[in-house]
C-alpha cells in the first residue's frame, strides 16, 4: 500500500530506467522537447498573463509528451474581475502562437471543438461541479486542470490564477465529500467526490470519440482512436493512481478532529500529484504496489507508442475511416495499444496486490 | 518624453539601489518613495546629499507614506514641507487627508493620486472633486492602473482625466491586479491604456510601478511606450530619437571611416 506522496519535480521515470537498466528515448526526447517548447511559450506569452488571468496549457506539453506535429491546447484561465478586454487579449495569445515555431516548425492550433484556444471562468470551474450547469466543456476544463495542465507562469512562487483555481477545486472536491465528515476514523480515507468525477471524464472521452466521428465525418479518427487507446487512457489511469494514493496510506490517517485541518492535509497530498505527470504518477504508485516489472513493461510499451506518433501522426490523421483495418501503421498501433492494456489488466487486476484491492473496493461499483 | 520608475518597485525600500539601477537603465524620471512612514525621515535626511545622483533626472518626485500610524497630521505636513521646498511633487493618497488646513500650503507641490478599490474613497472622478474642491491648488497623479482597476471599461479613467487634466503633473502605470497588486504592463493593460492615451502630453512625466529587476527595465520602459504610440506627438519625439541617433552614426562613420 503507498505511504508517504510524491514529488512533482522528481523524474521517476529517470529513475527506474536506471535501476532496470533500460533506454527509453523516445520517452525522455518528448520530455525535454516539452520543457524546451514551455520555456519558449513562458517567455513569448509573458505580456498576456497577470496575476488575473493565466495562460494555461494541457494535452501533450503539459503531460511533457511532445513530439513534432503536437497542437498547442490553451486556454486563458481568468480568476479576476470582469473585463471585456479579456477576449481581446485571448485573441492576441492565438496571433502570437501562430507566428512562433520549434525547431523550425509553427505551432498548430486547438482543436475544433472549442475547448481550447478560449477562455475560461474561474466561477464556473469551481462552482459547477455536476447539475444541469457543468456542460462538457466545463468537465473537461476542471478535470483537465487536475490531470494535464500548467500554467505560463515564471517561476516566482506566487500563487498564480491556475495554482488558485486548482486548490479551490480540491478543495470542493474534498469538503462535499460526505466521507471526510466523518470524526471516528481512523483510517485513511478515499476522495470518492474526486475519483467518481475522473472516471465519469473518462467515459466521457470515450463518449466524445464516438460524437466527434459523427460530427466531424470520421476526420483524424485513426489517430484520435488511438491516442484514446493510450495517452488518454494513460492520463485517466494517472487520476485513479493519484486517488490510490490515499488508499490506506499511513500518512494519510486522521489524527485529528478538526475536519479543515483534515482537508488541508489531504488537498496538499492530492496536488503534489496535480502537479507531476501522469507517466510520474504511474512510476511512482506502481512501485509504490510492488509493481515495479509491469511498470517497465508499461513504458515500453509507450515508448513504442511515442515513436510510433512521431513518424507517423500525420499519416494516421489523414487515414480515412474505410479501410483503416488495413492499414499496416494503424494496425501497429493499435497492437502497442492492446499491449499497453494488457499489462493495465495485469497491473491492476491479476497481480495480487493492494492496486486490485483498491480497484475491486472503489473502481467498479 | 520622460519615463522612469519608482524607487519602490525596482528596490522595494531601499532608495539608494533603485537610483542606482534607475540611473544604469538611463531613465530620465524617477520617483523617491518613502511608502511606510518610517522611511520618511531616513530618506528626507538623505536628500542633500543625493544632488549629484539625481543630476540625470529631468524629473523628480516624492512619494508620501500611504498611512500615518507614528506621525500627527501636523508633523507629517511639517516635514513634506522639506519637499515641497525643492518644488518636487509629493504623491499623497487622499484618504491620508483629514485637516485639508494643514495641507493647504504644501501649493501645487501636493500632487493627489487617485486610489484602487481597496479604499472606499478617492477612487472616482465624483470622489477627488470633494478633495481638489477644498485643495484648489493641489495637481493630480494619474494612477492608470487604479483607474482601470475600479472599472475596466475606462470610463472612470476619462471622468478623471476630463474633470483634472488641467491638474495632471505625472502619471502613475503598471497592471494592478484584482487583489491590488501592482504588477508588470501586459497586453491587456496596454490596450485599456490606449483609450485614454489621447489625455496624455510629452510633458507629462510617467512612473512605472511595475515590479522589475535591472535586466527587465528596458522591456518594460518599450511595453510602456506602446500605450502612446498612435499619439502625434510621440510619433515626432521617436523621428526625432532616431534622426538624432543617425547623425551620431554619420559622425562616428566619418571619424572612424
Amino acid at each position: 500500500m503507498p505511504n508517504g506522496g510524491i514529488d512533482p519535480e522528481y523524474d521517476y521515470v529517470a529513475t527506474l530506467s536506471k535501476d532496470k537498466q533500460k533506454q527509453w528515448p523516445a520517452i525522455v526526447a518528448a520530455r525535454s522537447d516539452a520543457i524546451e517548447v514551455q520555456e519558449l511559450l513562458t517567455e513569448k506569452l509573458r505580456p498576456y498573463g497577470s496575476g488575473d488571468f493565466d495562460i494555461v496549457v494541457f494535452g501533450s506539453l503539459a503531460r511533457r509528451e511532445w513530439t513534432s506535429g503536437s497542437d498547442v491546447d490553451w486556454t486563458m484561465l481568468i480568476d479576476g474581475q470582469a473585463s471585456a478586454d479579456h477576449l481581446v487579449n485571448s485573441r492576441q495569445v492565438q496571433e502570437t502562437l501562430r507566428s512562433l515555431t520549434h525547431k523550425g516548425a509553427h505551432f498548430i492550433d486547438p482543436g475544433a471543438e472549442g475547448i481550447f484556444g478560449n477562455m475560461a471562468f474561474s466561477h464556473e470551474i469551481v462552482h459547477h461541479i455536476g447539475g444541469q450547469a457543468d456542460t462538457n466543456r466545463n468537465t473537461t476544463q476542471r478535470v483537465l486542470l487536475l490531470l494535464e495542465a500548467v500554467s505560463l507562469r515564471s517561476p516566482g512562487g506566487d500563487l498564480g490564477p491556475c495554482e488558485r483555481v486548482i486548490r479551490q477545486v480540491l478543495y470542493r472536491y474534498l469538503a462535499s465529500d460526505s466521507n471526510f465528515h466523518t470524526k471516528t476514523d481512523q483510517e485513511s480515507r478515499i476522495p470518492r467526490f474526486l475519483l467518481n468525477d475522473i472516471v465519469r471524464y473518462w467515459r466521457t472521452m470515450c463518449v466524445d470519440f464516438a460524437y466527434k466521428d459523427w460530427e466531424q465525418s470520421g476526420k483524424k479518427w485513426a489517430l484520435r482512436n488511438i491516442k484514446l487507446r493510450t495517452s488518454r487512457k494513460l492520463m485517466f489511469v494517472s487520476g485513479l493512481l493519484t486517488v490510490f494514493s490515499c488508499f490506506q496510506n499511513d500518512d494519510l490517517r486522521r489524527t485529528t478532529n478538526v475536519s479543515e485541518d483534515y482537508l488541508l492535509k489531504m488537498q496538499e497530498h492530492l496536488l503534489k500529484f496535480v502537479h507531476a505527470t501522469p507517466l510520474n504518477i504511474i512510476v511512482w504508485a506502481f512501485q509504490a504496489a510492488g509493481l515495479d516489472d509491469c511498470c517497465a513493461e508499461l513504458l515500453d510499451e509507450y515508448e513504442q507508442f511515442l515513436s510510433s506518433i512521431t513518424l507517423n501522426r500525420s499519416h494516421l490523421a489523414g487515414l480515412k475511416e474505410k479501410g483503416v483495418y488495413d492499414d499496416p501503421t494503424f494496425l501497429k498501433c493499435r497492437e502497442i495499444s492492446h499491449r499497453l492494456q494488457a499489462v493495465l489488466n495485469k497491473a491492476f487486476v491479476m497481480e495480487d496486490t493492494p492496486l486490485r484491492e483498491f480497484i475491486f473496493e472503489y473502481g467498479v461499483f | 518624453m520622460r519615463i522612469g520608475f519608482s524607487t519602490g518597485s525596482i528596490a522595494l525600500d531601499d532608495v539608494m539601489r533603485g537610483l542606482q539601477v534607475a540611473t544604469n537603465a538611463g531613465t530620465n524620471a524617477i520617483e523617491l518613495s518613502a511608502l511606510r512612514e518610517n522611511e520618511l525621515d531616513p530618506l528626507l535626511g538623505e536628500l542633500d546629499g543625493l544632488e549629484d545622483k539625481l543630476k540625470p533626472f529631468t524629473y523628480i518626485s516624492f512619494h508620501a507614506p500611504s498611512k500615518r500610524e507614528k506621525f500627527s497630521e501636523e508633523e507629517l505636513v511639517a516635514r513634506l514641507r522639506l519637499v515641497a521646498e525643492r518644488d518636487w511633487a509629493i504623491i499623497v493618497h487622499p484618504d491620508l487627508i483629514e485637516n485639508y488646513a494643514l495641507w493647504l500650503p504644501l501649493g501645487r507641490a501636493l500632487c493627489i493620486e487617485n486610489m484602487d478599490k481597496r479604499k472606499n474613497f478617492g477612487c472616482t472622478a465624483a470622489q477627488l472633486r470633494q478633495v481638489f474642491d477644498r485643495l484648489p491648488e493641489a495637481t493630480f497623479c494619474f494612477d492608470i492602473g487604479h483607474a482601470r482597476q475600479v472599472d475596466p471599461t475606462m470610463q472612470e479613467a476619462d471622468a478623471l482625466l476630463h474633470d483634472f487634466h488641467g491638474r495632471l503633473r505625472q502619471i502613475h502605470m503598471s497592471y494592478v491586479n484584482s487583489q491590488s497588486l501592482h504588477e508588470r504592463l501586459n497586453y491587456e493593460s496596454i490596450v485599456a491604456y490606449q483609450r485614454v492615451a489621447h489625455w496624455f502630453t510629452d510633458s507629462i512625466p510617467v512612473i512605472l510601478e511595475t515590479p522589475v529587476s535591472g535586466n527587465n527595465i528596458d522591456a518594460e520602459i518599450l511595453m510602456a511606450q506602446q500605450v502612446f504610440e498612435h499619439l502625434p506627438w510621440y510619433c515626432r519625439h521617436q523621428q526625432s530619437v532616431e534622426e538624432e541617433v543617425s547623425e551620431h552614426v554619420q559622425v562616428y562613420i566619418s571619424h572612424n571611416g
